[in-house]
């Protein structure tokens, strides 16, 4: 899926005042990329992952998805589209702690208001495509941060969704376990999904075939990036 | 949650006393008679005195028997006797009476047979047993044919009546029967010192859907025969077993009417209760919401998840409240002494009510859960 952002400004209420999380940005991602945003805490990365999302709105500009302009979009047809063509991952897993790794990923598709025997087999396929299978009845807490990323990840591809947007999804854990993850990540881009990935560890980065650098609300470099090597892909 | 369950219990327990009293009225009608209408003599009162009770008499029963909208009267005297058989004897109610009011009041016999009208123009020295008695003087051996006396009078057993059951705390089949000219030449003598005078009529309406009409003429009747001239003068009272018994489904209403606003009251302050609840619920997994939104849930999945929550626990409460208000039934019945009828209906649809209570006082909580914002429920505020 290709993603473009023409002149979009994210502002936030402080008070009697507006502040600037992201001033007026115009880019494009192509098909297949995988991106990286990086940059220092507040310079608006979150916010402008959100914006991709499509689950913050942005002030002014507009967001297209393959050419659709989704300001025009009601909350329900935005939920429709992050439901079934965007996959999130986020830094704190949010894996729900009363259900077990199999409910957890399914949870996307029982929105999508898929039967419950076909659910289950995408699920168990996700599942699978992370190497979870062995925790598949467990509740979330039981599992290591890593192992509960990687539910978080197979709860991101269960719909197969054509970008995956991850923001920070390497923060919470030791590097040893980040590279892992990256793995994970790395692969299902090389599927051809979309990969846009927040980070602020500039080694992490280095995967990616982009660099967006931000500082104070606007991206400040952007530039292709020598795609490292020295990680090969799980297959 | 504690109010859903006093309001479930309230509107339960309402539902099982009001059916219980009124199975009971019911049943009281039934051994009564629907059709039977009363006449009793009354004190008249004029000007704060009592005169003389005028008495029914023989030929009034005769005159009501002549109207249309009547089938049947039996006019009849009453009095306390103790029967003795033997070394057992019983007190009880003796009546002398008529073939008819064995036909009005519908009794049926358990053996032997009703007077004849010889025995009745003749004062026949024969009794009929309630069942009561004769369990009571006979003690399971058979009674008809025996002899017992009351008053000393030796009177034959030609009749024992099948059971009628109880009404109100008396039973009904504590009682005997005799034919009239008997009761009045040897037993209980006559009402008022006037040969023709009794204690009351009984009548039956021609149906039961003329039994207001019956009711009527027999009240224009007997205010013809005694002259009333206004209502002080009134020496009777015209009374049907519905209209007995309508004073004391009033009183129940008032006991329903009360459950009602009790009900009424903890219903709304438990819904307000589980509003509660489901806001603090709705905060503290603010976390889970954004991440519903995030991956795409719509908000009307967020509403309808909340509201079934809500709907959920005050069915939960709605089930403890019909337990709860079964047993204080059945604690009033029994200490009433009437049935306890608890209709599933009325339990399932208290349920469901409660149920209710927990869409309508969920729905706020649930609107506002799905109408946070993902991104700041995501972080947790």
């Amino acid at each position: 899926m290709r993603i473009e952002l023409l002149q979009v400004e994210r502002s936030f209420p402080r008070g009697r005042e507006w502040t600037a999380g992201l001033l007026p940005t115009s880019l494009s991602i192509r098909t297949g990329e995988f991106v990286a945003i990086v940059g220092p805490s507040g310079s608006g990365k979150s916010t402008l992952m959100n914006v991709m999302g499509l689950l913050d709105r942005p002030t002014a500009g507009s967001v297209l998805l393959d050419g659709m302009d989704c300001a025009k979009l009601d909350r329900n047809a935005l939920a429709r589209i992050r439901n079934r063509r965007i996959g999130l991952v986020f830094q704190a897993y949010h894996l729900l702690p009363r259900q077990t790794v199999l409910d957890n990923v399914e949870l996307p598709l029982t929105y999508a208001g898929m039967k419950r025997s076909e659910r289950r087999s995408r699920a168990c396929e996700a599942i699978e495509r992370v190497k979870l299978t062995h925790r598949i009845d467990q509740l979330p807490a039981l599992l290591s941060g890593g192992e509960q990323q990687r539910a978080a990840i197979a709860r991101a591809i269960v719909s197969s969704p054509d970008v995956l947007l991850a923001d920070e999804p390497t923060g919470a854990l030791d590097s040893a376990t980040g590279t892992e993850i990256m793995k994970v990540l790395l692969s299902l881009n090389r599927e051809g999904r979309t990969l846009v990935m927040v980070t602020h560890d500039e080694k992490l980065a280095r995967y990616a075939s982009r660099i967006l650098a931000m500082r104070d609300g606007r991206v400040v470099s952007d530039t292709a990036a020598q795609r490292s090597r020295r990680i090969e892909p799980v297959s | 949650m504690l109010g859903i369950f006093i309001g479930v219990a309230a509107i339960t327990s309402m539902a099982a006393i009001g059916a219980g009293a009124k199975s009971k009225v019911s049943e009281q009608i039934r051994s009564f008679g629907a059709n039977v209408i009363m006449v009793n003599a009354t004190a008249g009162n004029r000007a704060g005195m009592d005169h003389a009770r005028r008495p029914l008499s023989l030929n009034d029963a005769a005159a009501i028997a002549e109207l249309s909208s009547v089938r049947l009267a039996a006019a009849s005297v009453a009095g306390q006797a103790r029967l003795v058989r033997g070394g057992l004897n019983w007190a009880t109610t003796v009546n002398g009476t008529t073939h008819d009011h064995f036909e009005i009041r519908q009794w049926r016999l358990a053996g032997g047979r009703f007077f004849t009208e010889q025995e009745e123009k003749d004062a026949g020295q024969v009794v009929v047993l309630g069942s009561l008695v004769a369990r009571k003087l006979f003690e399971g051996t058979e009674p008809v044919g025996q002899v017992i006396r009351i008053l000393g009078a030796p009177l034959k057993v030609i009749g024992v009546l099948a059971e009628k059951g109880t009404s109100g705390a008396d039973s009904q089949d504590d009682v005997a029967f005799v034919p009239m000219a008997t009761a009045k030449n040897r037993l209980i003598g006559s009402a008022g010192g006037d040969r023709n005078a009794v204690n009351y009529i009984l009548a039956s309406a021609a149906s039961s859907a003329v039994i207001g009409d019956a009711t009527e003429d027999i009240e224009s009747l007997m205010r013809q025969r005694q002259h009333v001239v206004n209502d002080e003068d009134k020496g009777f009272r015209v009374a049907t077993a519905a209209s007995i018994v309508a004073a004391q489904e009033a009183s129940t209403r008032t006991v329903s009417m009360l459950l009602a606003a009790v009900a009424c009251v903890s219903l709304a302050v438990g819904g307000i209760g589980i509003m509660n609840i489901m806001l603090v619920s709705v905060t503290e997994r603010t976390r889970e919401i954004g991440l519903r939104l995030a991956i795409g849930a719509r908000p009307r999945d967020i509403r309808t998840q909340f509201v079934i929550e809500a709907a959920a626990l005050c069915t939960g409460g709605g089930v403890v409240g019909v337990a709860m208000g079964f047993a204080v039934a059945s604690l009033a019945a029994r200490s009433a002494g009437w049935p306890v009828v608890l209709d599933p209906a009325t339990a399932i649809g208290a349920v469901l009510f409660s149920g209710l209570v927990g869409i309508l006082f969920g729905y706020y909580p649930a609107k506002r859960a799905a109408s946070l914002d993902p991104v700041a429920a995501l972080r947790g505020d």
